[in-house]
């Protein structure tokens, strides 16, 4: 076990390195100029010696596998850089606004389940009645539904014509309702369907049969029996999805005007902000990859055969 | 020792609706069996054994389902109680071990919880006493270690544990009546005779009646009482192995019984021609393609179990062919 997750952390190495070749070299690839970009406030077109001394100043004149050398060297101490527009350290800036991002992932997340779950097992134990069809229904409806426009219409709802609900920025429970809805409804559809689909396989399995042969009660035979097994598929795909509400919260942030990083991000990206996109690529890799990690490990727990492969016994 | 039947199964009758039109996998199918004593259910692949195992239990799933029928255990229909009091006796009274041991344990659960929830589901004891008991059930199963054996997975015990396992699950309520399909036919010879063995030393010490699906003739010869043949659906034979065997009355186990090697006849004579279609059984007897005793009676309606000699009836309308 042990080795297990210590090699998988050995991963991040080759993964954060090619994240941040990728992200520098497509960085430099767009076109403007940062330093143009810094100096040009206010709609006054800065002078060629100013950009000059900047561009100078901040390393922009250096070859690029020189400026490449200069961020790495510096981001293994977790020194990211200083943002060109706050001038303040980039991880601070991220770390700073991480526990919103995540507070809305998590709330998200547990919207997803608490919608999912019920909907994917009931629909399968009541196949082809009305709640099968009305679940099936709003996994067809999540899954094609595009996430801004969900946000705009619940807004339009909840906050706007009935007022039950704020709109805009974070603060009590009452803040993370629409945000949390809005990220996580088209998952919660996609796991939904996941479920039903786990679920009928799983119901349709000798053992279930042999629960019921054995006189388990019927929550027991679904409870303990099947939806153990029923879990396995989504599980292996929640990793992925983690990842997906993370970064997915870029829009939700933006419309809902979110203090966390993916606006801190889209901001960052609208002003050029080299080291703040960079360290954000950066950040989000190893979020990615620890969340992976985290979630295979649950896996393991859930399913026996993988946590004592080639282990302590035959 | 009585011979009163403990179970008795009546004209069950079970349908699968699919969409391809209705198969009639057990189509008037009627036996017992006594009290303490082995009945072995024998037929060709796809008569219906398994069909009619879980039918006895109520275990048919749409698009199955039990269509007419009475299944009397304890002086109740099994097919007219409410599920509570159905729930209470799978398990306690009646228990199934089925055919695959590989796909039968829950792969996500030890043996021990899987043992342990058999029992304490039906008796109040804590868990601590129902797992102790399941070690004392490993134990009698000749299952080594059974200490550890309750911490292991199923993907961790080979075949031949698996069913064992299996077989103690059944036990663990010391039902009146185990219906074992095909216990062993996944399993290597030598296996499978230590667990017919061990079937038959603890039926002795319990005192319950078994009825033991197979396709192995061998098995019903030395391990049963009394035999049913079951053709398409049906029982057209049903007996005591020793008459039955020496004096086959329905052309369908006459021609099971020839394909049995025996001591110095050594080809191996399979039933001739094809088993019927169960999507549209014909009215009539549905062995007549393939009987070398049919006649011009054999094209009316399909003939009822008569009683024949002791205990021993027969489904045919020419059991005498020289009487008529
Ligand atoms: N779920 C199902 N849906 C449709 N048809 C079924 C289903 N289960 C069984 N049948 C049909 O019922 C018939 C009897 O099947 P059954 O499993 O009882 O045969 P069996 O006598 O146990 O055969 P075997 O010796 O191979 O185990 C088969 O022809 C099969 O096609
Ligand atoms: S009824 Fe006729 S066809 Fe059927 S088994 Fe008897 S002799 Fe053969
Ligand atoms: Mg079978």
């Amino acid at each position: 076990m042990w080795r297990y997750v210590t090699k998988r952390l050995l991963y991040l190495v080759p993964v954060l390195f090619g994240v941040s070749i990728i992200t520098f070299g497509l960085i430099n690839l767009a076109p403007g100029d940062p330093a143009e970009l810094i100096l040009c406030s206010g709609g006054v077109e800065p002078t060629k010696e100013a950009v000059e001394t900047l561009r100078a100043e901040l390393g922009l004149n250096d070859p690029l596998y020189v400026q490449y050398g200069r961020w790495l060297g510096k981001a293994v101490h977790l020194d990211l850089g200083k943002s060109f527009r706050t001038g303040r350290p980039v991880a601070e800036e991220i770390f700073s606004r991480f526990p919103a991002t995540l507070e809305l992932a998590c709330a998200a997340m547990a919207f997803m389940v608490c919608l999912a779950l019920p909907a994917g097992i009931l629909s399968a134990l009541y196949r082809h009645a009305f709640l099968d069809h009305l679940s099936r229904f709003g996994a067809l409806f999540g899954a094609s539904l595009p996430g801004f426009w969900l946000g705009l219409m619940l807004i339009y709802f909840f906050a706007v014509k009935l007022g039950v609900l704020p709109v805009m920025g974070r603060g009590g429970l009452r803040h993370l309702v629409l945000p949390a809805v809005t990220l996580g409804f088209g998952l919660a559809a996609v796991y939904a369907r996941i479920l039903r689909a786990g679920m009928l396989e799983v119901l349709g399995q000798d053992y279930i049969r042999v629960a019921r042969a054995k006189g388990l009660k019927e929550k027991w035979v679904i409870g303990r029996h099947a939806l153990k097994n029923a879990l396995l598929p989504a599980v292996t795909l929640l990793g992925m999805s983690c990842g997906h509400l993370l970064g997915g919260a870029v829009i939700v942030e933006t419309i809902f005007a979110w203090p966390g990083v993916g606006k801190f991000a889209v901001d960052a990206i609208f002003n050029r902000d080299y080291p703040v996109i960079q360290g954000y690529a950066f950040f989000m890799a190893a979020v990615f990859v620890l969340v992976n990690l985290l979630v295979d490990i649950s896996y393991v727990f859930l399913d026996p055969r993988i946590r004592l492969e080639g282990g302590n016994s035959r | 020792m009585s011979w009163a039947p403990v179970l008795k199964v009546k004209n069950l009758s079970t349908y699968f609706y699919t969409r391809y039109g209705v198969i009639k996998a057990v189509n008037g199918a009627s036996f017992t069996v006594a009290a303490g004593k082995t009945l072995g259910l024998v037929g060709e692949s796809g008569c219906g054994k398994s069909v009619t195992a879980l039918s006895i239990l109520r275990l048919i799933e749409p698009p199955g389902r039990i269509c007419s029928g009475e299944v009397w255990l304890n002086g109740c229909d099994l097919l007219k109680i409410p599920p509570r009091q159905l729930r209470q006796v799978r398990g306690r009274e009646i228990a199934l071990v089925f055919q695959d041991p590989l796909t039968s344990l829950n792969p996500v659960l030890t043996i021990g919880t899987q043992l342990a929830e058999t029992i304490d589901s039906h008796e109040e004891i804590s868990r601590a006493e129902a797992r102790r008991r399941a070690v004392e059930l490993l134990f009698r199963l000749g299952l080594p270690d059974p200490e550890r054996l309750m911490r292991l997975y199923p993907f961790q015990l080979s075949g031949g544990m698996r069913q064992r396992v299996m077989v103690a699950m059944a036990l663990a309520l010391r039902p009146k009546v185990l219906i074992a399909d095909e216990p062993t036919t996944a399993l290597d010879v030598t296996v499978q005779a230590q667990i017919l063995a061990e079937l038959k030393r603890l039926q002795e010490e319990l005192g319950m009646a078994i009825v033991l699906i197979t396709h192995d003739l061998g098995v019903v010869a030395a391990m049963t009482d009394e035999v049913a043949v079951m053709y398409a659906g049906t029982i057209v034979e049903h007996g005591p192995v020793a008459e039955v065997f020496d004096r086959p009355a329905h052309p369908y186990t006459r021609a099971l019984l020839r394909s049995v090697p025996r001591l110095g006849r050594e080809e191996l004579a399979p039933v001739e021609g094809q088993p019927p279609s169960l999507l549209n059984l014909p009215a009539h007897c549905a062995f007549l393609p393939r009987c070398l005793q049919a006649g011009a009676a054999c094209r009316g309606e399909k003939p009822e179990l008569r009683e024949i000699g002791p205990g021993h009836a027969a489904a045919c309308h020419r059991l005498f062919p020289w009487a008529g």
